[in-house]
């Protein structure tokens, strides 16, 4: 047995996963007020690719595809990031927004929507170029504190200092909205989350910042293996705890204030999705950031989907949605399982 | 066991000077608790290092491999100020045996010793032949070929120090340091440690290693480190670290002292010097 043996069992795990994200996509263009059969979505999306007329449904196609590739992006982003950040922390119950990046993104897109800041540029929205700030920004604050004190020394008050600076400024934003209730309205669906009213433009702001968190942390696969076990053993290892978690910590940030400036503050994706992840393909971080990326995306695009389709012509808030279904069905195979099963 | 004592030519693989080993306590304070040590460990040295619980055995390690900044003195690595080697070079001079590893994720046997090989590879590059032959060859030395692929969680404390050991063979270095990596075996697994410690050492790794069982030291070392209860360092060949009155301050212990013509000398613990009227267990 060598490690390519062990690591051939895990190919084809990626790869299932690759295909329930893909099936995902299918259904999700597919389904909507009116409803495409997957060859219908299939041969529209070859016609999409290879420039040629397939038909009325193309249009129809077309427009869900923005949206499905809007969903799929963020699930992929947030999940990665989820597993970045566990790892980073050596924790399982850490997520996207344990080191501040979601209450600052909101705390960004609140004070955008209440000072009526007009339409933005480079192709980000004014709201989403500010929470996309607003994110980053907590990020700063965060390792600025790390930086300047003990917290740096160790992973647990990086982790509570992240959780508290969430905490004042989730309260900042409340304290804006009691003085600014006639926003009152869009900010609430704006923190809710979701993807109604966002199209291409804003996924092309978001992408760049999006893959280049993404490729960082598939290439911090072996940094996180190796810092999982403690920063004595990571350090004499022949790794540098404190820079690492500085290093990959920072394009984690990146990549998830990219998410949340497109489509607001959706939880549970980010949680969860390494949690699953790990079943498929084991704890080893270079599966697991690829593999937490398509659980995501096919989480978060399917529950798009039935968040703009079960409940037509109202629209459910997709981040709410993601929880209520999910939540369960994670419980339930926490229960039958815990934690520790892999495989 | 032969005591010979093989000096390689050159710089020492570590040598410490004047260190100082403790803790920074909150704000400015420094907790020094073990003071002014001196030794020096090359090729193929076999090192024990002694002393009461609490006296500082793992302090006095962690800051000789750069796991703690020395408060006072210097750590040398090959010639280097441990402190000022980037950490993938110190990893690649001394493997460091943790007495437990508590990892956040159920990784595998193998990928845990595979982890061994980051200081050879670094962050980014694919590992090679050569990393692989490494990992296989670490397991295999220390018979894990079935425990290979079971989470390293779920093994028991014996086997759990056999698979650090394999990682740090993996690591592939010069000088190995173990903290107790015989607390909890058995008498019986406490030997075949020992003996594949010294096998390491006929191959020209330096081992340097804490314990708490005099006689396996005394068998196993050429040096001995002997950390008395006002942390002072003692250095030097068993019969001189180890002599009577040194043991008896150290551990605050009266001990009888035996001698075998097979295997030397050896001792055994008879009663608390201060607590008990000696011989309260007689």
């Amino acid at each position: 047995m060598t490690f390519a043996s062990a690591r051939f069992r895990k190919a084809p795990a990626i790869l299932a996963l690759g295909a329930v994200a893909a099936v995902a996509f299918v259904l999700s263009v597919g389904m909507g007020a009116v409803a495409l059969s997957p060859l219908a979505v299939l041969r529209s999306l070859a016609g999409l690719i290879l420039g040629r007329e397939a038909g009325p449904e193309q249009i129809i196609v077309g427009l869900r595809l923005t949206r499905a590739l809007l969903a799929a992006a963020v699930g992929a982003s947030l999940a990665s990031s989820g597993a970045v950040l566990q790892g980073l922390f050596r924790n399982p119950l850490a997520d996207p927004f344990v080191i501040g990046s979601s209450s600052g993104a909101s705390l960004g897109a609140v004070l955008a929507m209440t000072l009526g800041l007009g339409s933005g540029a480079f192709g980000f929205t004014a709201i989403g170029g500010a929470a996309f700030l607003g994110g980053l920004g907590a990020s700063v604050l965060v390792y600025a504190m790390a930086g300047s004190s003990r917290i740096r020394s160790d992973a647990a008050s990086l982790l509570l200092a992240g959780s508290v600076l969430s905490s004042l400024l989730s309260a900042c934003v409340s304290m804006l909205l009691a003085i600014k209730d006639k926003d009152l309205h869009q900010v609430w669906f704006w923190l809710l989350g979701g993807f109604s009213g966002r199209g291409l433009p804003q996924l092309a702001a978001a992408a760049p910042a999006m893959i280049v968190g993404f490729l960082a942390a598939v290439g911090s696969g072996r940094v996180l293996d190796v810092l999982s076990a403690g920063d004595d053993e990571a350090a004499s290892l022949g790794l540098s705890p404190v820079k690492a978690r500085l290093v990959v910590g920072a394009f984690a940030a990146l990549s998830v204030s990219a998410a949340v400036s497109v489509a607001g503050s959706i939880g549970f994706v980010g949680l969860v999705s390494p949690h699953i992840a790990r079943r498929f393909v084991g704890p080893s971080h270079g599966a697991l950031i690829p593999a937490s990326a398509l659980v995501g995306a096919a989480m978060l695009t399917l529950a798009d989907t039935a968040a703009r389709s079960f409940f037509a012509p109202i629209e459910m808030p997709v981040g709410a949605l993601t929880a209520f279904i999910g939540a369960p069905f994670f419980l339930y195979k926490l229960a039958r399982r815990g934690l520790e099963a892999t495989r | 066991m032969s005591g010979t004592d093989p000096s390689p030519p050159g710089v020492p693989l570590l040598e410490a000077s004047g260190l100082d080993a403790g803790y920074k306590t909150g704000g400015s304070g420094a907790r020094v608790v073990v003071g002014n040590v001196n030794f020096a460990v090359g090729q193929g040295d076999r090192v024990a290092v002694l002393g009461a619980n609490g006296s500082g055995k793992t302090t006095l390690l962690k800051t000789c491999v750069g796991l703690i900044p020395a408060l006072g003195g210097v750590s040398l690595l090959g010639g280097h100020p441990v402190g000022r080697l980037h950490p993938r070079q110190r990893a690649r001079m001394v493997a460091w045996v943790p007495q437990i590893s508590e990892s956040a994720w159920p990784f595998t046997v193998r990928e845990l010793v595979a982890q061994g090989r980051y200081a050879a590879r670094g962050p980014f590059s694919a590992y090679t032949g050569e990393d692989k032959d490494a990992v296989n060859a670490a397991i295999e030395r220390l018979e894990l070929e079935e425990l290979a692929d079971r989470p390293f969680r779920q093994l028991s404390g014996g086997e759990a120090r056999r698979v650090l050991i394999a990682r740090a063979v993996a690591q592939d270095t010069p000088l190995v340091a173990l903290d107790e990596p015989a607390a909890h075996l058995d008498p019986g697994r406490q030997m075949e440690l020992l003996e594949l410690l010294a096998e390491l050492a006929a191959e020209g790794k330096a081992i340097v290693v804490s314990l708490h069982d005099i006689n396996a030291a005394r068998r196993f070392a050429a040096s001995v480190l002997l950390i008395d209860r006002s942390g002072r360092a003692h250095f030097g060949p068993p019969e001189d670290s180890l002599r009577p009155e040194r043991l008896e301050d150290a551990y605050d212990t009266e001990f009888l002292h035996g001698h075998h013509e097979g295997y030397g000398r050896f001792v055994l613990p008879l009663a608390r010097k201060r607590k008990g009227a000696p011989g309260s267990l007689r």
